[in-house]
């Protein structure tokens, strides 16, 4: 006679018998998750924590990206262009930039009507040079503001936000006449409660009639943007002298693409310099450098360290729904004995205690996705900020959850599957 | 007094057995609380010791300073478009000051020399090096004293080298290193700006920095009345006012009353220069970091807060499976009050246990990271170590709360008999 508790001989059950379907599966890890709400709730909380700080940092960064990007196309307009003789100087070191300035041209007026005459109107160019200098009015005075000169096209390329008066003409632009289009604190310092329109101002000692008022544009990337005086260029020479190199701002008209219109730039100005084919440019073409504002420098910073900090919270996270799955597996050790004893093989209880998990890692998920989009649309209609929650965040988040949910079942399930049939059978 | 001592001890006694009697439960939630306490921890501790390095960066300037320069701001960034049309210091203001300023001891002046020079950059060379990086000043020979800068080997320039306009340097210690190696950087020359340049000092590598990286290491100093003549377009000038001990808000006063006078302001107008001592300086760079710092110790926050929910989790599954001992110990005369500080007390044990734990992990990982990575000084201060344990208690006692109070609110009769 067999002796207590020895093992039942190994018989060959078919497959067939006692295969749960993928969806029993599901089903079962469900009923198990429902059965202990405030367990699986936990749980989920904990998943929530952790998916819902990463995309909340996420978005943060996008956030910011994209109000950066707006306030720049707000100055800077969204599809201009910059030619200058040296681009984006912050960037370079030492060397490079004595030598660029060595190699390229300072772009000259000449340049400037060569490069319109050339676009045959296609393409848009406003020269900029600018000087900080004293604005004067019957006794009063505006200390460093700062005084442009540029072409007359400028309002195409830029929200100047003229609210009264208007912009100079391109007749104007080309005799160079005394008119100047002054920022709100300049008007307001110069003539308070009097409406500057028509009246005149001396810059260097010279007199200029105003012609067009700004209205209050605030601040943008930590740049004022009501202490400009805009003059055409030739009356700003005349002021200063020649601008030792013009910035000029182009845009592509509408419907047309920035690149082509760059590229029908940087042909123009190659033939003025009688650039031979393989010849490098002497001159930049760039993007608006938008403001680098201090936040997002921060923000950079920032970043290189939030990839840890969300990864140990993913973790402490883990290991939460780690010990909820082995509390749900030690107490249905008894359950687990019948389906293995009926036929189930290990490999379906690992996938029933594997589906458990997942399932409680993805509603975590999930409300941390819906959360986080909830609280998103609170901060854009409060603030006004471009809050944008991408979908691949979305996607990366809940990939990130199913992916804790499988780490975090993977011990649980183990001891699931190595469960002694018997000693099971023999629990209560 | 002593019932309740001899409860408590009994509380802690019976929480120590509940927690053994589920080992591996007590140790995954205890793992959950370390996890979170050492990101607190030691995320606090590498924002402390980075904050402490710059804050030494700036007081190794002297703490007895005071700063004038013409404009707001970082010296070595671009201006503002407000300031930038002011007119730079006059290096004739230093000597001014000192006489009529009593509480101004002395006064040393600091010129940057921009990078480009008539178009081409300036590059330092000695025979088999060079240094595209170096930064040339221009100082006066008091310089050195009045910032407290000490000498690996050499010695600063004397006031007849000033006056003779000697073409000599003193190097910073990284600038030395990159010149000429491992080999002694004095009495060696080397090339810049078209002129043969001696080192007759090089400075000791400077305490403090940002991200281990202190500016003055990378100078080349040369002497003042040389360098304004080598390069008549610097006109960046920094003045160094050194005030008598203790008196130091009395010389800024008075330094500023004497600079108004000199640059011809009205009673009106606002200065058009700008004081600043070490401490405003670290003040403004805490208001700036405050708000990254408590960003980042928030996010580590959220792993801590985690831990608890684990915590807690841990706590609830326990009274479900002890409700009839609950419902036991109630019939047998165990007030409410006794169950929920029960089960509280085992709930804070495990979160201080874990606290712990994470504090003594955090030491060691930021001992071992200040090692290994000398920029980053991350090893816990005493008082972000007691906060840390702080928070693993309060964890504790949060977390353990709601499970202890449904723990005590079970009708006993219904405890007794669940299944």
């Amino acid at each position: 006679m067999p002796r207590c508790g020895a093992t039942l001989p190994r018989v060959r059950i078919p497959r067939t018998v006692g295969r749960a379907s993928h969806l029993e599966t599901w089903r079962q890890a469900a009923a198990a998750c429902f059965a202990h709400p405030l367990r699986t709730v936990l749980g989920a909380l904990a998943i929530a924590a952790a998916v819902g700080t990463l995309i909340l940092v996420e978005t943060a960064v996008d956030t910011l990206a994209a109000y950066a990007r707006e306030s720049a196309a707000r100055v800077f307009g969204a599809e201009t262009f910059v030619v200058a003789r040296i681009g984006s100087p912050g960037t370079l070191s030492r060397r490079e930039l004595a030598a660029r300035l060595e190699r390229n041209r300072p772009i000259r007026r000449a340049d400037v009507r060569a490069l319109e005459r050339f676009s045959q109107g296609r393409v848009v160019y406003a020269p900029t040079a600018q000087r900080a200098a004293d604005v004067v009015a019957g006794g009063r005075r505006f200390e460093g503001a700062s005084v442009s000169g540029t072409g007359a096209a400028l309002p195409r390329l830029r929200d100047l936000g003229i609210a009264e008066g208007r912009f100079f003409l391109p007749m104007e632009e080309r005799s160079g006449a005394q008119v100047v289009v002054i920022g709100a604190d300049l008007a307001e310092t110069l003539f308070p409660g009097r409406d500057a329109l028509g009246a005149s101002v001396r810059i260097g000692g010279r007199g200029f009639r105003v012609i067009g008022l700004q209205a209050r544009l605030g601040t943008t990337g930590g740049v004022t943007l009501d202490r400009y005086a805009w003059m055409p260029l030739v009356a700003w020479e005349r002021l200063f002298g020649p601008a030792e190199t013009l910035q000029v701002s182009a845009r592509a008209p509408e419907g047309e693409p920035v690149a082509r219109a760059e590229d029908r730039a940087r042909a123009s100005l190659r033939a003025l310099h009688q650039l031979a084919p393989g010849e490098e440019d002497d001159f930049d073409i760039v993007l608006p450098e938008a403001a680098r504002s201090f936040v997002l420098a921060l923000v950079d910073r920032v970043g290189a360290v939030t990839p840890i900090l969300t990864a140990m919270a993913l973790l402490a996270a883990i290991v939460v729904v780690t010990n909820t799955t082995l509390v749900s597996v030690a107490q249905r050790t008894w359950e687990i004995g019948v389906r293995r004893a009926v036929g189930a093989t290990r490999g379906q209880i690992v996938r029933e205690v594997l589906a458990e998990s997942i399932l409680v890692s993805l509603a975590g998920g999930v409300v941390a996705v819906v959360a986080v989009s909830a609280l998103a649309r609170v901060v854009a209609s409060t603030t006004g900020l471009p809050v944008t929650l991408r979908t691949g965040t979305v996607v990366v988040a809940l990939v990130a959850a199913t992916l804790a949910g499988l780490v975090a079942g993977g011990y649980p399930a183990r001891r699931a599957a190595r469960v002694d049939v018997i000693q099971a059978l023999r629990q209560e | 007094m002593r019932q309740f001592r001899a409860l408590t001890g009994e509380s802690v006694l019976q929480a120590l057995l509940a927690l053994r009697a589920q080992p591996l439960r007590s140790a995954l939630a205890l793992v959950g609380v370390v996890i979170g306490i050492v990101t607190v921890v030691l995320m606090a501790s590498v924002l402390s010791g980075l904050r402490n390095q710059v804050a030494l960066l700036f007081r190794e300037l002297g703490t007895e300073n005071v700063f004038v320069y013409h404009r707001s701001g970082d010296p070595y960034s671009s201006p503002s478009e407000l300031e930038a049309g002011r007119r730079p210091l006059d290096p004739a203001f230093g000597p001014i000051l000192a006489r009529e300023a009593p509480s101004v001891s002395e006064v040393a002046a600091q010129l940057l020399v921009p990078a480009i020079a008539a178009g081409r950059p300036l590059i330092a060379r000695s025979g088999r090096a060079e240094s595209d990086t170096a930064l040339i000043e221009a100082v006066t020979s008091n310089f050195f004293a009045v910032t407290g800068a000490e000498f690996a080997a050499g010695r600063p320039f004397t006031p007849l080298e000033e006056r003779s306009r000697a073409r000599v340097a003193v190097l910073g210690a990284n600038v030395a290193g990159a010149l000429f190696g491992p080999d002694p950087a004095l009495g060696k020359s080397f090339r810049l700006a078209g002129d043969e340049w001696f080192v007759v000092g090089v400075a000791a590598p400077r305490k403090g920095g940002f991200f281990g990286e202190n500016r003055q290491d990378n100078v080349i100093a040369l002497p003042l009345a040389t360098a304004r003549q080598r390069f008549p377009e610097a006109d960046a000038l920094i003045l160094y006012l050194r005030s008598e001990p203790g008196r130091r808000d009395a010389a800024r006063l008075e330094a500023e009353w004497v600079l108004r006078r000199l640059r011809g302001l009205g009673p009106t107008e606002e200065n058009d220069f700008n004081l600043s001592t070490a401490d405003q300086i670290i003040g403004q760079f805490d208001r700036l970091a405050a708000g990254i710092g408590l960003v980042t110790v928030g996010l580590a926050a959220v792993s801590l807060l985690i831990g608890g929910i684990g915590i807690a989790n841990v706590m609830l599954i326990g009274v479900t499976e002890r409700t009839r001992e609950i419902g036991l110990r109630r019939a047998v005369g165990a007030r409410r009050r006794e169950v929920l500080s029960q089960f509280l007390i085992e709930a804070v044990i495990l979160s201080f246990a874990g606290g712990l734990a994470g504090v003594a992990t955090a030491a060691g990982l930021g001992f071992l990271l200040s090692v290994l990575l000398p920029a980053f000084p991350s090893v816990p201060p005493l008082s972000i170590a007691a906060a840390g344990l702080a928070s693993s208690l309060a964890t504790g006692v949060v977390a353990g709360w709601w499970p202890a109070r449904r723990a005590a609110d079970l009708p006993p009769v219904e405890a007794l008999r669940y299944e």
